[in-house]
């Protein structure tokens, strides 16, 4: 396992602390651009999405664009250190803020044209740290606990973009801390 | 009796290559036109003739396939000129509504609703015929000729008169049914029905209904 097969995890975990804060912020639902969306998934007999799917699939498609800018400097942090350190090590990586704005585009295209357009975009505001790093080298093997990752994730609607109308009204969906554990690997 | 069966079953195998054929292009062919076909850009009728500095209401739906579109921009425009009077788009229900105050021109407007997508999407509404005149109390500049029925003028769509088959050809035909063999001719028939219900069937099952697609990206 090398260092980059660390983003699924990471990938997954994010994934349920940003859905959770986008489906626990009701007014979203509210908003003109989700109702339409919502409408365009029922013309094309997508009968089960709701708005908790809908908000799955926004988070889906904003942790497929943010994580690996968000993660990558505590990565790259990991990697340095270990090879500098050629005995047993405890560290915690520099703590990386980072401000990403993802979009996520809702494209209704009937026979392959696309006739109608709705774009979000997002503001993801991050503190990341991975913490309580432990590396062992014994002889040729190097084993590492990557301990947790810690921090929080704030994001928030920047503008919305439907085909009746721009609208740039910031809108907080809110943060959230979290802690979870990262695995254990043999490098 | 053994040519004559030969020759049922060489006229068979034919008639199901040739059957072959035909079911493959139909079904290939147009699936994308079928599609848009069953798009429908609605523009209800407008009046014939209305006073200058009067709203005119313009109204219609987006359908495919009977079911409403919603959050498709459609544009009004004026066929002569080309120029869009103004956008809108469809609601919930498929429905669109636009109004705009008239301006008086010495020929009648010809108005039409276009989809205005960045796809090529060939819908378009009917075209109507609309007068303005100027407000009453004021001259008016004698307008050019009048069309008189706007609908049947604009949307003259040519009628084909030629009908079907002239007496000759009906007895021609007539002498090549005594020659084809009532087996074979029934087979024609249950190739023919096969491939009408074929088709009938994909276009059932070929589906017309928008498909929602999501990207995402970092600006």
């Amino acid at each position: 396992m090398s260092l980059d097969e660390l983003i699924p995890v990471i990938k997954k975990e994010l994934f349920q602390v940003l859905e959770q804060t986008i489906t626990n912020k009701q007014d979203v639902v509210k908003l003109e651009a989700v109702s339409t969306t919502l409408n365009w998934y029922k013309e094309a007999a997508e009968q089960n999405m709701d708005f908790s799917n809908l908000s799955n699939k926004i988070a889906n498609t904003i942790i497929d664009n943010v994580v690996e800018p968000m993660v990558e400097p505590l990565l790259e942090d990991i990697q340095l250190k270990i090879e500098n350190d050629r005995a047993e090590v405890r560290f915690n990586t520099s703590p990386f803020k980072s401000e990403l704005r993802p979009y996520v585009e809702f494209v209704k295209k009937i026979n392959n044209a696309d006739v109608a357009k709705i774009k979000i975009k997002f503001q993801i505001n991050s503190d990341l740290q991975i913490r309580d790093i432990q590396v062992k080298h014994v002889e040729k093997n190097t084993t590492i606990n990557f301990g947790n990752l810690e921090g929080f994730i704030g994001i928030s609607i920047i503008n919305i973009n439907t085909p009746l109308a721009d609208y740039e009204d910031s809108i907080s969906l809110g943060s959230k801390g979290f802690s979870f554990p990262l695995p254990s690997v043999n490098l | 009796m053994m040519i004559g069966v030969f020759k049922i079953l060489k006229k068979s195998v034919s008639v199901i290559t040739l059957s072959s054929v035909i079911f493959f292009l139909v079904i290939t062919s147009n699936d994308e036109q079928k599609a848009w076909s069953q798009l429908v850009l609605d523009l209800r009728p407008l009046p014939s003739s209305i006073e200058e500095g009067q709203v005119l209401e313009f109204s219609g739906s987006v359908t495919l396939e009977g079911q409403p579109l919603s959050g498709l921009t459609v544009v009004i425009k004026d066929a002569i000129t080309g120029q869009p009077i103004g956008p809108t788009v469809s609601d919930s229900n498929g429905e669109f509504h636009f109004n705009w105050i008239t301006i008086y021109q010495n020929e009648p407007y010809e108005f039409f609703a276009e989809l205005s997508t960045s796809g090529a999407v060939p819908a378009r509404s009917e075209t109507y015929e609309v007068t303005v005149t100027p407000p009453v109390g004021e001259e008016t500049t004698p307008a050019p000729e009048s069309r008189t029925d706007s609908d049947s003028e604009v949307n003259s769509n040519p009628t084909s008169e030629e009908t079907g088959t002239t007496p000759e050809t009906s007895s021609e035909f007539q002498g090549e049914a005594n020659y084809i063999n009532p087996d074979l001719f029934l087979l024609i028939t249950v190739l023919v029905g096969a491939a009408a219900a074929y088709v009938i069937y994909k276009s059932r099952r070929h589906t017309a209904r928008p498909v929602i697609e999501i990207r995402g990206g970092l600006d």
